[in-house]
């Protein structure tokens, strides 16, 4: 093996500054969670952050930081994670740079499923993570099923996916408009909200986060054969359908835990994987993980600023992603 | 052993109840280098395509070493078989060295890294495409002909018995279009791999190839000798244009040039 050392590996190949990027991430989601925890209405210094961490008592202080802002930002964490790896999966397995569960219409199918729970059979709210799957799910088959002639081509994809968003979204609102007095748990879920996440949320959605995020890694290179074309994808021996459908599956499965949990939080699987993608590239055995790390820190510093920015009024995390994501979207369109 | 590598037996495709191959029989045969040619149209992408398991057949099959293609795991029809496309998608900031990586999938296990066989493979098919100097460079700051070695030695990371390529020289001016041939006849030399390509310039064909296939109307028109198959008939059936035809001094293969177009079919010869 001593020889091996002097061949160069293109797997292995050293590259630090994406190395350092990622890294530089990670110090920004450190900063970001604890930024998390040391704001909002009631004043804590970071000596009784830590302490509420790590050696927890009875004080009021502790108790917000246990119940409140730690489980809030360890979701908002796994959302960002969750949200930023489906984009990542499905602007590869769609050969679209603009896929990402909001935009394409999976997210709408999770939400509509959430919402026809929550405002019809409120006794079965348990049941919004797995129906959300589902609903999630049968949108990105649909979307498949309207896109596919003779292959895929990603102008297709996107204009059945803005068809099946519309529609799905079209029953959103017809249900919020015939049952309008039941509404206030729904609009919140509209507009994907981390208020009153706690402990309960973390443990709906961190299987997700780490049995996805592990896959992911181990599935990088599948999706670098995968974007380089059907016919060459399958010429070196990746089968392609498989590959898709697994991978749909799983940016499904992603989308619609985080979408059970804060709701229709659009932009995250979109932005997060380009800003990525323009600092270290689009080799996705580092887009992976540079999304898993970017993603974390977006939602929770935009989690922090909307509970924090206009307070005692909160706002939906949604709508701050929705400002910032907007106008990168469109930077995004004048790029292609 | 099978005396074919590659066999296809009464494929026909039909697309949208349009025949668009029609009853196709040819063995290829081990070490030696096919041309397939034909006018626009005429079915020849569809073949390879169909040959390489993009496309399903309506009737017949294509056997890989005596074993129906559609019946065998994906890879290890890829490390018997390389397919090059003739347009490609993909990141552009792939390097070379990566790229040809890829050509190593088929060999590993799906939770493994490469090898050190893998990475002694992949250094072998850089050096053979004359890379080296290239190795660290981004595939999109290459020129055509460049691209084109890389996305080769890609190919020949797959160890294949057999390479298929889709025009390999459609997009490169005429000297790159003859490095790349040059470099195809000495893989099948070098490397005993037998060559199965559409090419749209019928001398570069005829030159380069020990068969020649020559596919008209979804059908296999004919197939054979460069000399048997540039026929003036051949020309004007297929090709719709009288052509002179004489031996070339030094290869010893047939050469043509067209000297007119044979309007509406009624010239037939």
């Amino acid at each position: 093996m001593n020889n091996a050392e002097s061949l160069p590996d293109p797997q292995k190949k050293l590259v630090w500054g994406k190395y350092a990027v990622i890294v530089g991430f990670l110090g920004l989601a450190i900063f970001a969670f604890i930024l998390g925890n040391l704001l909002g209405s009631m004043k804590i210094d970071l000596a009784t952050v830590l302490n509420a961490i790590f050696q927890p008592d009875d004080s009021t202080a502790s108790l917000v930081i246990r119940n409140i802002r730690l489980p809030r930002m360890i979701t908002a964490a796994l959302v960002g994670v969750n949200l930023a790896l489906a984009g990542a999966i499905l602007q590869g397995v769609m050969i679209n740079p603009l896929a990402d569960p909001g935009i394409i219409g999976i997210s709408s199918g999770a939400g509509l499923v959430g919402i026809v729970i929550l405002i019809l059979f409120p006794q079965y709210n348990f049941l919004v993570p797995i129906g959300a799957f589902i609903g999630a799910m049968s949108a990105a088959i649909i979307i498949y099923i309207l896109a596919w002639k003779g292959g895929i081509q990603p102008i297709r994809i996107i204009l059945a996916g803005v068809a099946v968003s519309a529609f799905f979204g079209a029953g959103i609102s017809a249900l919020l408009v015939f049952y309008s007095d039941r509404v206030h748990g729904a609009l919140t879920f509209m507009n994907g909200s981390l208020s009153t996440r706690s402990w309960p949320e973390v443990s709906t959605i961190l299987p997700y986060t780490v049995v996805g995020t592990i896959l992911a890694l181990l599935l990088a290179e599948r999706l670098n054969i995968l974007i380089l074309g059907d016919d060459i994808a399958r010429g070196l021996g990746l089968n392609v359908e498989v590959t898709r459908l697994g991978l749909t599956a799983m940016a499904a499965l992603l989308a619609a835990s985080a979408v059970s949990v804060v709701g229709l939080l659009g932009f995250v699987g979109l932005i997060i994987p380009h800003a990525v993608r323009l600092m270290i590239g689009t080799n996705y055995k580092f887009l992976f993980p540079g999304s898993v790390v970017l993603g974390a820190t977006v939602v929770m510093l935009s989690d922090t600023f909307a509970r924090t920015a206009f307070s005692p009024t909160e706002i939906p995390v949604g709508v701050v992603m929705a400002v910032l994501g907007a106008p990168f979207f469109l930077y995004l369109l004048r790029r292609e | 052993m099978p005396d074919s590598i590659v066999e296809v037996q009464n494929l026909s495709i039909t697309f949208r109840e349009k025949t668009i191959l029609d009853g196709i029989n040819l063995r290829v045969q081990p070490r030696k280098i096919y041309s397939i040619i034909g006018p626009n149209g005429s079915g020849k992408t569809t073949l390879l395509r169909t040959i390489t398991r993009n496309l399903k057949p309506a009737t017949g099959q294509v056997k890989l070493n005596g074993v129906n293609i559609h019946k065998m795991p994906s890879k290890a029809v890829a490390r018997s078989m390389a397919f090059l496309t003739q347009t490609r998608s993909g990141r552009s900031d792939v390097d070379v060295r990566q790229l040809v990586s890829y050509g190593r999938f088929a060999h590993r296990e799906w939770w493994k890294g490469n090898q050190r066989q893998d990475l002694e493979i992949i250094e072998e098919c850089i050096h053979k495409t004359g890379l080296d100097d290239l190795a660290n460079r981004k595939i999109s700051t290459l020129s055509g002909g460049e691209q084109q070695r890389a996305w080769i030695a890609m190919a020949l990371a797959q160890k294949p018995k057999i390479l298929i390529l889709d025009e390999p020289t459609t997009f490169l001016d005429v000297s790159h279009q003859l490095e790349i041939l040059e470099l195809i006849t000495n893989l099948n030399v070098t490397d005993d791999i037998t060559v199965l390509m559409v090419l749209h310039d019928i001398n570069h064909a005829a030159r380069f190839s020990d068969e020649l296939v020559i596919i008209h109307q979804g059908t296999l028109f004919a197939h054979g000798d460069p000399w048997d198959m540039l026929t003036p008939k051949n020309l004007s059936e297929v090709f719709r244009i009288k052509a002179h035809i004489s031996e070339d001094n030094e290869t010893k293969k047939p050469v043509f040039y067209a000297k007119s177009v044979i309007k509406n079919g009624n010239q037939r010869l």
